[in-house]
């Protein structure tokens, strides 16, 4: 052992920009005496700073006049009302898959809130992972996004009756109007409490925007989406039957993340040859993946 | 001492430039690039070698991935931090692929370039030796955890800068860097010698 497990992150910043005090100078030596990590990445930040080019060599208008011709046309997902939506929400739910969902591949590191075990069948117990959830633009305050939702049928809230005349003498307050909850909203809420670490307030939303709106476009993104929660929260099986359900149906927009939740679930489940075989089948269509490694491990 | 400007900001011209490219003003979207686009060459010729074959193709990439990841920006770091993100995602993302088609770019090309029998070029062949080091790294981490040590070592980003960066959890960037160098040090705990080469002064 040539180094300290434990290193200090922050002062090691400090002394990048020159503000360490005495005392934390002193501390950050007598630490790096005996670190040889700590020197190393000293030295190595140095390295990278001196390498880092003050100019630029290149056409820069070129470079970028390449990078915007080579930017694909989106195309709506499907040519019908709401397409313009559906591509906003789908750039969500890449976005969350591309930068979460990949960043915890094969990361096994912890425990979920106990509150996930609310959200899941009791199952086999199997390696939980924490999930990887990266904070998004929420259109509504957090309050907002887990307030209990309204059970009332939409369209009952959607149209209310007119109410009865009001009392002769004292006006009572006027009710606050009921909330009109469609599938837009239950998959923004349950986003919204993902990204806030509300399993279970997410697991609700999802299910009650499938269970409700079952052929509506938010209800597509979430087979995906909530299925790579339940893989993190170790319901695999959970997760397989949302994934299936969105990879049957054709669509292609999440079908690379559909596809590892898939692998993976079954790679946990220890159905090893299946999971092989899944990987191989998402090296053999998206051959460019971050994750077609696994085809060939 | 980053490629791209350190400083976390609320808001700035370039801030409400990636919110007009974000809503699709193609206009603003090529301004964006052009002031960024200088930053994220630097990074990714720093995070791959400047003779790299697949740096422009990584350049390029990394472009074309910052605008399709514009609808998601927040403001929660600066238009710049997000790129480095996304330049240091691109940059492993392109060494996993060419280690997997067995490609041996990489290091030796680079230090080969800063070897030469003069002894005052020793210092950049040890620093050359330390950056292939640290590429090599990066290939074999998991991808997050390598993309925060890219930005943390090879752009110089301070903790709360990487954390406000991937949108996680300053604890989470501690974690990962703390396990990227448990990492270095396996690797240099395994050839003292190296160790020993790689602590020269520079």
């Amino acid at each position: 052992m040539i180094s300290t497990d434990l290193h200090p992150e922050e002062l090691l910043d400090k002394a990048g920009v020159g503000t360490l005090t005495d005392a934390e100078r002193a501390w950050l030596d007598a630490h790096l005496a005996q670190c040889a990590v700590c020197r190393l990445e000293t030295k190595v930040k140095a390295d990278f700073a001196a390498a880092l080019e003050p100019e630029v060599a290149v056409d820069v208008d070129d470079v970028v006049a390449r990078a915007l011709a080579g930017l694909p046309q989106r195309e709506p997902v499907r040519p019908r009302a709401g397409a313009r939506r559906f591509g906003a929400l789908t750039a969500a739910a890449v976005m969350f898959f591309a930068v979460a969902s990949f960043a915890a591949v094969g990361q096994v590191t912890g425990v979920l809130p106990k509150l996930v075990e609310k959200i899941v069948a009791p199952r086999a117990p199997e390696p939980v992972a924490v999930p990887v959830v990266v904070p998004r633009r929420v259109d509504r305050p957090v309050e907002a996004a887990v307030a209990p939702v309204v059970e009332a049928p939409v369209e009952a809230l959607a149209a209310p009756p007119p109410p009865p005349p009001p009392p002769a003498r004292k006006k009572a307050p006027a009710p606050a109007p009921a909330r009109v909850i469609g599938a837009a909203e239950l998959f923004a809420e349950g986003n919204a409490a993902r990204v806030h670490g509300d399993f279970a307030a997410a697991a609700l939303r999802y299910r009650d925007l499938l269970s409700r709106f079952p052929s509506s476009d938010e209800a597509l993104l979430t087979r995906t989406v909530f299925g790579r929660m339940l893989l993190d929260a170790g319901d695999t099986t959970g997760a397989l039957e949302q994934v299936d359900a969105y990879l049957a149906s054709g669509d292609r927009t999440l079908r690379e993340e559909a596809m590892v939740v898939r692998a993976r679930s079954l790679g946990v489940q220890g159905r090893t040859a299946d999971a092989a075989d899944a990987w191989r089948g998402l090296a053999a269509e998206f051959p460019d993946s971050l994750h077609a490694r696994h085809a060939n491990p | 001492m980053t490629a791209l400007a350190p400083t976390l900001r609320k808001s700035s011209p370039l801030q409400a430039l990636a919110e007009r490219a974000a809503e699709g003003d193609t206009e603003a979207t090529g301004e964006l690039l052009k002031a960024l686009a200088p930053g994220m060459i630097r990074s990714v010729a720093a995070l791959m070698g400047k003779q790299h074959p697949d740096a422009d193709d990584v350049v390029q990439k990394s472009l074309i991935a910052l605008v399709q990841a514009l609808p998601q920006f927040r403001g929660e770091c600066s238009p710049q931090h997000y790129a480095s993100r996304i330049v240091a995602r691109a940059v492993i993302a392109s060494k996993r692929r060419a280690a997997s088609r067995g490609a041996h770019h990489d290091a030796q090309t680079e230090v080969d370039a800063t070897t030469s029998p003069d002894p005052s070029q020793h210092d950049g062949f040890v620093a050359e030796r330390r950056r292939g080091l640290v590429r090599e790294l990066l290939q074999q981490l998991p991808e997050e955890q390598g993309e925060a040590f890219a930005m943390r070592v090879g752009l110089g980003f301070s903790l709360p800068e990487v954390a406000a960066a991937a949108g996680v959890p300053l604890n989470t960037v501690r974690s990962r860097v703390r396990l990227a160098k448990e990492a270095l040090r396996r690797r240099i705990d395994a050839d003292p010698a190296l160790l020993e080469l790689l602590e020269g002064d520079s």
